[in-house]
């Protein structure tokens, strides 16, 4: 059991959490980083490390495990304490208005201020209906390494920026690529939308997967259309199932925070109804959200400089007050 | 003249209008932007485009110009209309909630929706007093190009992030480099004033600018007396070139007169940032809020909620985020 004692302990080690990191420092603040998963990068690391990125301001293009390299390259000068592999479970309050985490490894943090940047949770891909047996056989839920697809007939179910996204870009490493979505209407970015047409990609809308073919890896998938049940065989050997993910806030739910469905509400601070207890990206509620990964930036550099404040009343907001 | 019709103005080409015309483009509408400067970036390519910043996220360290460079890239993937050199000046909101904007260059533009991303606006440096035959010579407010001051003895005034960036910037490539500060305390970040203190930078605080001595019809620099604001104590600082970071004058221009609720010189916004005028939207550092940072990561971000906002808005039919679109 490490007793650590930190300014700001920063829950998630996603992009929001890697720049919260960087800003604390940068404010000098010292700071803790848990995450339940063993890697930094959150869900990019996890989803998505190999896909181009295209709007984080500055980077016309940056591939995921790129961008997370780059944020923990930034955030290290300031050397934050990074608990990963641990679970934040408990979150204890205390009269000075400090606060003590108690973490799955029953590692204790005392820490003077509190930032949920934990993005969508815990989360598992929803599954593909009857379909386990091919789970590793030729169906994955995420695309880890594109050159794992060099060459095959994939096919991409699902209707999201990351269906969308896949297909992109996948063309010109896959043989063919053919996308299936149970609507005719796409839950992506326009433009993704508008390339996605414009490209290579077979689209099938008002189509859906009645059954995986093949006695040991995928020899075809036959698929359906909703409206008519006309039936059709796709000769692919690898299925991208892009359906979305189940997600779950885990013991934060716990936590004295009011959380509205599945997100933490907070004031234009980036404060939770918690005083001292800040939140920011996906995981952030309010009127007009909009969780994309750069707002989760702002929001970060937003609640660390109001949180430096908790810390430290003396302390500005901006752009922090410091003797010589 | 010419006429255009988009379906949003962006006023203001810094990191905050482009970056709201790219994800304006991204949700497919066209874009107008119209800036006073000829070139993009605002602030950034005018006041420090060879600053080395380390606070945007996903660059440990990048120049001014690197990063305004790949918020040109970025938005002009969507072939925005540019209008730079331009001061937006008429605004006209007509019944049915479009707008006409008028630039001093007689451009019209006809959109649905406005963004002001214009900063701190039009903004000129605040003067060293008594210094002008110095000014553009030895005296300079801000630095375009770096090796103009390589094997120089510099002297930077001020005590702000500016004054602390631009030493530590210049640390490497003078031949010496000293801060003065009229005060003790610093109004800058807390991680660049630790690297301020412990670097080769000679920081003299409680300490003013005199008087510059040189020759002041060719406006080079021999020394400069400097005194202390404590003791009286007077000081000659060997030096050849004086960068004054004193901060900036503002001025919004004939934005501070369109019909929108102003509180000073900022706009007041909602989560959605949207002003008091419905369709005419706001981020930045114009905006103001409870807890708002004037920070480029920040006005990111308030970009790109604009600009998702603004989607809904011309259409409520499309979804804030992430928009549905027909096949």
């Amino acid at each position: 059991m490490t007793d650590l004692e930190v300014d700001l302990t920063i829950i998630g080690a996603g992009p929001t959490g890697l720049y919260a990191a960087y800003y604390a420092g940068f404010r000098g603040l010292s700071t803790a980083v848990i995450d339940s998963l063993s890697e930094p990068g959150g869900q990019v690391t996890a989803l998505y490390p190999e896909k181009d990125i295209f709007d984080v301001a500055g980077f016309p293009s940056v591939k995921g495990k790129e961008l997370i390299d780059r944020l923990v390259e930034q955030a290290a000068p300031f050397d934050p304490n990074y608990l990963l592999g641990h679970r934040a479970d408990d979150l204890l309050p205390h009269d000075d208005g400090s606060f003590t985490i108690t973490t799955s490894h029953d590692d204790e943090v005392r820490t003077k201020a509190v930032l949920i940047t934990g993005g969508i949770g815990h989360f598992t891909p929803r599954p593909l209906p009857d379909a386990d047996h091919y789970e590793g056989r030729g169906l994955v839920y995420f695309v880890r390494a594109l050159e794992s697809m060099r060459d095959d007939h994939v096919l991409i179910v699902g209707g999201g920026d990351s269906a969308v996204d896949w297909a992109l870009n996948l063309e010109g490493i896959a043989r063919s690529i053919t996308l299936i979505h149970r609507r005719d209407r796409f839950r992506a970015h326009e433009d993704s939308v508008a390339k996605l047409l414009a490209s290579s990609v077979e689209v099938l809308t008002y189509t859906e997967v009645a059954t995986i073919e093949g006695d040991h890896g995928i020899e075809g998938v036959e698929v359906f259309d909703n409206r008519t049940d006309e039936r059709r065989l796709l000769p692919v050997n690898k299925v991208v199932a892009a359906l979305g993910f189940k997600s779950d806030l885990g013991p934060l739910k716990t936590w004295d925070i009011v959380i509205d469905g599945r997100n933490i509400l907070v004031d234009t601070r980036m404060q939770t109804t918690l005083q001292g207890v800040f939140a920011a990206g996906d995981i952030t509620e309010y009127d007009g959200k909009v969780r994309l990964i750069s707002v989760g930036f702002g929001e970060a550099a937003t609640a660390v400089n109001n949180a430096a404040v908790y810390i430290d009343p003396t302390a500005r907001v901006f752009p922090g007050h410091s003797s010589g | 003249m010419s006429q255009h019709r988009v379906d949003v103005t962006i006023v203001g080409a810094g990191p905050a209008g482009l970056y709201a015309a790219t994800y304006a483009g991204f949700r497919n509408l066209t874009v107008a932007i119209v800036d006073a400067l000829s070139e993009p970036g605002g602030q950034v390519t005018a006041l420090y485009p060879e600053k080395v910043i380390h606070d945007i996220a996903g660059f440990p360290a990048v120049t001014g110009r690197e990063l305004v460079e790949g918020c040109v890239r970025q938005a002009s993937a969507h072939h925005p209309t540019f209008l730079l050199g331009q001061v937006a000046e008429g605004f006209t909101r007509h019944d049915d909630g479009s707008f006409t904007l008028t630039t001093d260059h007689d451009e019209v533009v006809d959109c649905r929706a406005v963004i002001i991303a214009v900063g701190l606006g039009r903004f000129s440096p605040r003067r060293l007093p008594g210094a002008e035959p110095f000014e553009g010579h030895g005296l300079v407010y801000l630095v375009r190009d770096l090796e103009t001051m390589r094997d120089h003895d510099l002297l930077v005034v001020g005590g702000g992030d500016s004054a602390v960036d631009w030493a530590l910037t210049f640390e490497p490539i003078a031949r010496s480099v000293t801060l003065i500060h009229r005060r003790a305390s610093f109004r800058a970040h807390e991680g660049p004033l630790q690297r301020l203190f412990a670097s080769g930078v000679e920081v003299l605080t409680d300490t003013e600018v005199d008087r510059i001595v040189g020759d002041e019809d060719a406006g080079t620099i021999e020394a400069v007396e400097v005194v202390s604001t404590d003791s009286g104590e007077r000081r000659r600082l060997g030096v050849t070139k004086v960068l004054a970071a004193l901060g900036f004058h503002a001025d919004l221009g004939p934005v501070a007169k369109w019909p929108l609720t102003f509180e000073g010189r900022q706009l007041p916004v909602n989560r959605r940032m949207e002003t008091d005028v419905p369709g005419v939207y706001a981020i930045g550092d114009v905006t103001t809020y409870d807890g708002k940072l004037r920070l480029v990561s920040v006005a990111f971000g308030e970009a790109v909620v604009a600009a998702n906002h603004v989607a809904a808005y011309l259409d409520p039919s499309v979804r804030v985020f992430p928009g549905y679109q027909n096949a």
